[in-house]
């Protein structure tokens, strides 16, 4: 603005400077006309021509008064313009000074001369009051020059602003709002392609960036403040006590359950040793030495399993604890994190169980010696017993076979009932070793056609009793099953022997074999319509020598369904009956379906 | 060969069961001698001419028929002495026992029995299981030459 106000001055000033120079010129170009045409009249003296000369010179309305001067100075014609006032010149005034600007007038001094000899001199005053007029108008110009060039200058300022200063200020605020609130979702508003918009561009993706990296770091920092607590929860609500201590040995962390399990509070025992605290007294040197050890050589024996040690509350009760450490290396220093429970409940139901087990290898042991017992029993019946009863029937039949000529009717009949009796004893005697031994025997189960087994069964057993049984036996199409076939086969050799044998006093005795097919098992029953037997008497029916009747009405030794019973029931099946005096009886055993092989 | 100078030896701590089996024997008209020597101990003295019976020239017997269960010195323990010893080790030794036990019967056969026979409870079989054993192992069986030389010789290496 101060630019162009001088600029302005200048262009007025050298505006004002021509305007008089020319005048100058022109002026004193007049005054040389006007002096030459003067010199003959000067020279001769002649005022009139000189005067006409002068006159002349209202052509030229700007030239107010002339004067010339002769030699001696004094006026030789003079000239006003009409309707000017008359200026007195001094002739003495004009010495070196060929013009002068004073007040509205400029002042010419022009020397006659003629032959290097100066005749008169010509003072000319030329009106210049337009001068003012002329500065007032350059100056008018160039004010207007200025306002407009300013307006300009505004105008065009503004546009610039708006170009480059606004981006940039809003830049700015914007670095000033994201400096002051940390707000990274501020953006700065983009115009046109120029440098600037990409400052802006760089300047928002920087933003862009940074805002995202705030948001991850935020997130992070959630979720490791969410983690943070969750592993503080966790560490308080632990069921084991957690015990931190740093290389130093000195405690930093101590959990809830820790303060419960020792009775220390957390701040009791922060940054104490652990042997000041919770190690009995007997193993504070080998923890030293274990952690000494462990620093300098990275070898830990106990560390990352469970190792079973006492700890010490703080009433100094030593209590049995079950310790696991672990050490990790946070910022190139160890830390140690032991984990604590409490075994002393374990300990006693250990020891519980410890007793527990030894009392029922006591009782396994007794079963053993009782089962040793048994089979030595067993054997023995079956030396032991047998013997006599051996002896005595052989003997029996020696005196029979000696002597029977001195025998009565009735000493043979009673001789012949001491060989029948003995081998009936020899007869019990074998079948309950049979029957013990059941429970000892392997069962061996193969696929076995019930139909087959269940008629050669029949067919032998009415074979063998050489015409005395006559029942009708029915043997329907038995569903197979996976059993010990030489156990089964026993099965239906005692179950049928029995319906013959039940039958055989009633007319037309029938016995019918059937199957049935339940849901996991297949049931077979062996049915007759022999005496029946009463209900009541059904707990004694599978029990070991009892019988339902007397040996006079039917021969047995109370053994056979028993054993049909045991056989049953080491196969995991189960056996039944339903009978009814005089009506006949059904007997039923079920056998697991299921796959073959050996059951011990 | 004079079959009486054959004996066959009875291993057996019962009586009546030795008196049976004798009986049985004569019946079955077996006519070698026979010797009952009651107890495991009294069996192994006299196979092995030791102790009392230290004076008997070692003659192998036919045949030892030989109970199991005896005080002092068990059959099972009689049959391995037999058995592992090489002057004894032909002679033909019948287990005849009153007991159907498994075990007895495996281990008999594992110390190299010749025979393992249950005595029947019924005196007719009874008397005809030992008139067949008498008559196969003193008639029908032969034992090797060096067993034979041996029962002949009677030599006696003590």
């Amino acid at each position: 603005m101060i630019v162009l106000g001088l600029c302005s001055t200048v262009f007025v000033i050298s505006d004002v400077n021509s305007y008089k120079e020319q005048k100058v010129e022109s002026s004193e170009g007049i005054a040389q006309v006007v002096g030459s045409n003067s010199i003959s009249a000067l020279y001769f003296y002649d005022n009139e021509t000189a005067q006409r000369k002068l006159a002349e010179l209202k052509i030229k309305p700007d030239i107010l008064n002339a004067v010339i001067f002769d030699k001696q100075g004094d006026i030789f014609a003079s000239y006003t313009k009409v309707g000017a006032d008359t200026f007195l010149f001094s002739p003495s005034i004009q010495k070196d000074k060929k013009f002068e600007f004073a007040g509205h007038s400029l002042f010419i001094y022009n020397n006659i001369i003629k032959n290097n000899e100066i005749l008169g001199k010509l003072s000319l005053q030329v009106d210049v009051s337009e001068l003012n007029d002329i500065i007032n108008s350059k100056f008018r110009v160039a004010f207007l020059l200025l306002i407009l060039g300013i307006s300009l200058a505004l105008i065009i300022a503004a546009f610039i602003q708006r170009g480059i200063s606004a981006p940039i200020s809003d830049l700015v605020n914007v670095m000033e709002k994201v400096k002051e609130s940390d707000d990274y979702t501020s953006r700065s508003v983009i115009k046109g392609k120029d440098e600037i918009s990409s400052l802006s561009y760089a300047f928002n993706d920087m933003l862009q960036q940074i805002e995202q990296r705030e948001k991850k770091i935020k997130e992070r920092t959630n979720e490791l403040g969410e983690s943070e607590a969750r592993l503080k929860q966790l560490v308080e609500t632990a069921p084991d006590a957690v015990i931190v201590i740093d290389e130093e040995g000195a405690i930093t962390d101590w959990n809830q359950q820790a303060e419960t399990m020792f009775g220390w509070k957390e701040a009791e025992v922060i940054g104490k040793t652990l042997p000041q605290t919770i190690i009995p007294e007997r193993f504070r040197e080998a923890h030293k030495k274990g952690m000494n050890h462990f620093l300098k050589t990275g070898e830990g024996p106990v560390l990352n399993k469970p190792v079973e040690l006492s700890g010490l509350k703080r009433n100094n009760t030593e209590f049995p604890i079950e310790l696991k450490i672990s050490a990790s290396k946070i910022k190139e220093k160890y830390a140690f994190v032991g984990f604590i429970r409490d075994i002393t409940e374990r300990k006693k139901n250990e020891a519980k169980i410890t007793q527990l087990n030894k009392n029922l290898e006591q009782q396994l042991e007794l079963i053993e010696n009782t089962n040793k017992e048994l089979e030595s029993f067993s054997y023995s019946v079956s030396h032991d017993l047998r013997a006599p009863i051996r002896a005595i029937n052989g003997f029996a039949k020696i005196v029979e076979k000696k002597y029977a000529p001195q025998f009565d009717e009735e000493g043979k009949d009673l001789l012949n009932t001491i060989t029948k009796e003995s081998i009936k004893m020899g007869q019990l005697i074998d079948d309950l070793l049979a029957f013990s031994r059941l429970g000892k025997k392997e069962i061996e189960k193969t696929n076995v056609d019930m139909t087959a087994l269940a008629k050669e069964v029949a067919e032998e057993v009415i074979k063998l009793s050489q015409e005395k049984y006559t029942a009708k036996v029915i043997v329907g199409k038995l569903l197979p099953s996976a059993c010990d076939k030489s156990l089964i086969r026993q099965v239906f050799v005692n179950l049928i022997s029995n319906a013959l044998k039940f039958s055989h006093t009633k007319p037309n005795p029938v016995i019918e074999i059937s199957s049935k097919d339940e849901k996991d098992a297949v049931v077979y029953s062996v049915k007759d319509n022999g005496v029946g037997f009463d209900m009541k008497f059904y707990d004694k029916l599978f029990g070991v020598f009892q019988r339902l009747h007397s040996p006079e009405e039917f021969a047995g030794t109370g053994i056979g369904l028993a054993t049909v019973k045991r056989i049953i029931i080491r196969h995991g099946g189960k056996v039944w009956a339903e009978g009814k005096v005089n009506e006949g009886a059904t007997f039923y055993f079920s056998l697991p379906k299921g796959k073959t092989g050996i059951i011990i | 060969m004079n079959t009486n100078e054959q004996e066959i030896l009875l291993v057996e701590d019962s009586p009546s069961d030795a008196k049976l089996t004798t009986m049985a024997l004569k019946e079955g008209k077996i006519s070698n001698k026979i010797v009952h020597l009651k107890d495991g101990e009294e069996a192994l003295n006299y196979i092995f001419s030791e102790g009392p019976y230290a004076n008997r020239p070692m003659i192998n017997p036919i045949l030892i028929l030989l109970d199991l269960k005896m005080p002092k010195v068990s059959g099972i323990e009689v049959l391995r002495k037999i058995k592992a010893d090489d002057r004894t080790k032909t002679i033909p030794v019948v287990v005849f026992s009153s007991s159907q036990e498994d075990p007895d019967v495996k281990e008999c056969y594992a110390l190299g029995v010749n025979s393992y026979i249950v005595k029947p409870m019924e005196f007719d079989e009874f008397s005809k299981v030992v008139t067949d054993l008498g008559l196969y192992w003193s008639l029908l069986n032969h034992v090797p030459q060096n067993a034979q030389e041996q029962q002949t010789t009677g030599t006696v290496s003590n």
